[in-house]
């Protein structure tokens, strides 16, 4: 029985071997020991012969254009060049520019190419040139929102593969390079007064061109963005002593902004009132927790607009991204019912209004608020003591009475009307603050002395 | 009545009789008011080089005068825009003036940061005694008014608000003749966006168009597509997907596209019918694919690609002859030379 078991198991090692042996040697080729016409045959190198796209000589059988026979015998090839000289032998143009991609430069084409055929065009090693660009460079594939040629995969879009005349193998000049696709945008860039310069020769600037995390790819969110060229808005919307929230919290300078190109002056989306109202349309808490009461509320349906209101101007008297003066104010203004005048003091109305409207006792061209010649601003304002400020009879922003002459004014717990009718030629009020009085630029009004 | 009574009316009455007397006077003279429609009033104002500015009633042509006051916030920048703006109107063969009035104590000394030779298109006058100011009826500054060829006041705009320039502009050139309509003294408002669907499907079709240089078909195609939606009246874009369908070899979505273009014209209808018969010719329909493609090429005789496919249709059927000739009439159309132009088929 032992014997039975041992030659059982000798006569399975050899039908085994021969098994072996005949499998093997169906499927294994012998090496040729001479020279061979071409390399690529049923029996050997088929595949080459059987993909997509072939490499020219691959297809024409004429393997000797990169491989050379070092041993016949020993069937062993050594390439025809060296380095960058095998491929440009019949690839010529790839290196003629002053940037040169690294593979080529030191002569590895076969990083990016398969030497023989593909299943890609330009027998690539992979299906789109963002899949070979990734194993070496950061694509920007990862983000939140990619480019377009990104997110398909597509790099050879902006960059040349082999060489450029540009820096990042970029094939064209960045801003001609994004108007190649982005064409309305410039097309319309040249239709607008107020460009924002970057988006004019320098979308990089604030675009990532391969894509952000952010919308619309830009590098970081406003105001950070915008504050990366435009440092002093950045020190009046931080460091002043009123500061305008709108301005510093998240997009906000893309509340009024717009970041490319608009028909308003400064890139505004809108005329500066629309913006505001946005906002101002109810009443807002500021910083100091002072209530600003509605804009809207102030002048709906009102007849008598003071003139930046009526232009739609706020920045005639405000400072949109932060201000020294209360209620962002652009120069000094009192705020109370009375103050000593001075010029300095008024800054504010005299950068519309002539100082002279004051300063003058006597005028006919000035004014009309005038008795005869008697200049009654100069009479109402221009006192040492107890000068009225502006807002003592005008409403700052609109009014039902003409020249925005208030209803009323505030004075201590009283609100005092004021009654001011106007005429053909002069007017009066019978204000809590005197008795009533008129005035007349014709007839001159003679005041009772007391 | 006490003599202190008699005293205090006799001073009321010398004070009623001053008053009535010189604001009498000086009531008459004053302030005017700058109503639309108005006479423009008569002035004549020096120049810092004691040159006079004169207008009155003989003057002839368009006048836009702005009013600053001593001592004017952003004077440089008002001068320069206005200098530009006036250039721009006087390039285009315009006669007309534009002046500054500097107003108030101060004007000369404000002047003397302007460079005159940088402005010598917009000159600015003096006037220290709010003269053309009264007369206007002006109350802030800068104040702009524009006065036609008739001596009416046909605008005015008080504020260096943020339309203050391109509303003078406007105003100046409708006065001028230049320019029709009205702004109604504010310009519209328009922002650029690159959202819109325009703008949106420029760059889809830009895409697809790269990526079909890139033999990257079926992505284009997708790409094309996606511009299609946004605007399905493009006919161009069907016919590029069309074209980009019979490359990738899809010919049953090439004939489906093809027929749904509106084509209008000769050449589309030229190039709808090429796209059906390329397709037909990668479908293996000879006859009807030369039939399309020799109806497309009545419509649109230069198509190298319809001649191209022509020749294909001739090489399949066998006819090298005709193959032959209709590939050298589409590649002397490509390379524009007239030497390699083979003579008509069927010609000696």
């Amino acid at each position: 029985m032992v014997r039975v078991k041992r030659y059982a198991g000798v006569i399975g090692a050899v039908v085994g071997l021969t098994f072996v042996v005949g499998v093997v040697g169906a499927v294994a080729v012998e090496k040729p020991t001479t020279s061979q016409a071409t390399c690529v045959t049923a029996e050997c190198h088929a595949d080459y012969s059987k993909q997509t796209y072939v490499h020219g000589p691959v297809s024409l059988g004429d393997c000797k254009s990169c491989h050379t026979e070092a041993d016949p015998n020993a069937h062993t090839y050594s390439l025809t060049r060296q380095g960058n000289d095998l491929c440009e032998y019949c690839h010529l143009d790839q290196t003629t520019k002053q940037h040169i991609h690294e593979p080529l430069k030191t002569g590895d084409c076969t990083q990016c190419h398969d030497p023989h055929s593909g299943e890609n065009r330009a027998l690539l090693l992979e299906p789109t040139t963002a899949k070979l660009c990734q194993k070496c460079h950061e694509t920007g594939m990862d983000v939140k929102f990619p480019h377009g040629p990104v997110a398909v995969g597509e790099c050879s879009i902006c960059h040349a593969s082999h060489s450029a005349d540009r820096e990042n193998l970029l094939l064209d000049e960045p801003t001609s390079l994004c108007f190649s696709c982005h064409v309305i945008t410039k097309e319309e860039l040249g239709k607008f007064e107020f460009v924002h310069e970057p988006a004019r020769n320098d979308c990089v600037g604030c675009h990532n061109p391969h894509g952000a995390n952010n919308w619309k790819m830009v590098k970081s969110d406003a105001p950070e963005l915008c504050y990366a060229c435009h440092a002093d808005i950045q020190d009046m919307a931080e460091n002043s002593a009123h500061k305008h929230t709108a301005v510093t919290e998240k997009d906000g300078c893309l509340q009024c902004h717009t970041p490319h190109a608009s028909t308003v002056q400064f890139s505004l989306k809108a005329a500066p009132m629309s913006l505001c109202v946005s906002c101002h349309d109810e009443p807002v808490t500021a910083e100091n927790d002072e209530v600003i009461p509605s804009f809207t509320a102030q002048i709906e349906d009102k007849a008598f607009l003071h003139g930046p209101v009526a232009q739609k101007d706020c920045e005639g008297c405000h400072s949109t991204h932060g201000s020294a003066h209360f209620r962002l104010l652009i120069k000094d203004y009192p705020r109370l019912f009375y103050a000593p005048f001075s010029v300095d003091n008024y800054a504010l109305c005299f950068n519309c209004h002539p100082d002279s409207l004051v300063l003058t006792e006597r005028t006919a061209e000035l004014t009309d608020f005038r008795n005869g010649d008697r200049n009654l601003h100069y009479v109402h304002v221009n006192k040492e003591d107890r000068g009225r400020t502006c807002r003592s009879c005008h409403a700052t922003h609109a009014s039902d009475l003409p020249k925005h002459i208030r209803q009323s004014v505030p004075y201590g717990a009283w609100d005092l009307p004021i009654q001011f009718r106007k005429t053909e030629t002069g007017g009066g009020c019978q204000p809590g603050c005197h008795l009533p009085l008129a005035y007349d630029r014709q007839t001159p009004v003679a005041y009772e002395t007391q | 009545m006490s003599v202190l009574q008699y005293r205090r009316c006799v001073g009321h009455a010398v004070l009623i009789l001053g008053l009535a007397v010189t604001g009498s006077l000086s009531g008459q003279e004053g302030r005017g008011r700058t109503r639309l429609g108005a006479t423009m009033p008569a002035f004549s104002l020096p120049a810092v080089d004691g040159k006079s500015f004169v207008y009155g009633a003989d003057y002839d042509g368009v006048l836009g005068v702005v009013l600053l006051k001593a001592g004017q916030d952003h004077f440089t920048r008002i001068a320069d825009d206005l200098e530009t703006v006036v250039k721009e109107l006087k390039a285009a063969g315009k006669k007309f003036d534009c002046v500054g009035v500097m107003s108030g104590p101060g004007a000369k000394e404000s002047l003397q940061t302007l460079d005159p030779d940088g402005h010598a298109s917009f000159p600015v006058l003096l006037d220290p005694n709010f003269a053309l100011w009264g007369k206007l009826g002006v109350i802030a500054a800068p104040t702009a008014v524009v006065v036609g060829a008739d001596h009416k006041v046909r605008w005015t705009k008080a504020g260096y608000g943020y339309d203050f320039i391109p509303s003078f502009r406007a105003q100046l050139a409708q006065a001028l003749g230049i320019q029709a309509g009205s702004t109604g003294g504010s310009v519209p408002v328009e922002t650029l966006g690159n959202a819109s669907s325009r703008a949106r499907f420029q760059r889809h079709a830009q895409m697809a168009r790269s990526l079909a240089a890139r033999g990257r078909f079926e992505m284009a195609i997708a790409e094309f597509k996606k511009a299609q939606t946004l605007d399905p009246n493009a006919v161009d874009i069907v016919f590029e997907l069309g074209e980009l369908l019979c490359r990738a070899g899809e010919n049953e979505a090439a004939l489906n596209v093809t027929g749904q273009a509106q084509a209008r014209t000769d050449r589309e209808k030229g190039r709808a019918l090429l796209i059906s018969g390329w397709a037909r010719r990668q479908m293996g329909e000879l006859d009807k694919a030369q039939s399309l493609l020799t109806e497309s090429l009545k419509l649109d005789p230069k198509s190298p690609r319809a001649l191209y496919e022509l020749g294909q249709v001739f090489q399949a059927k066998g006819d090298v002859d005709e193959a032959v000739a209709h590939y050298r009439r589409a590649l002397a159309l490509v390379f524009q030379d007239g030497q390699t132009a083979a003579p008509a088929p069927g010609s000696p």
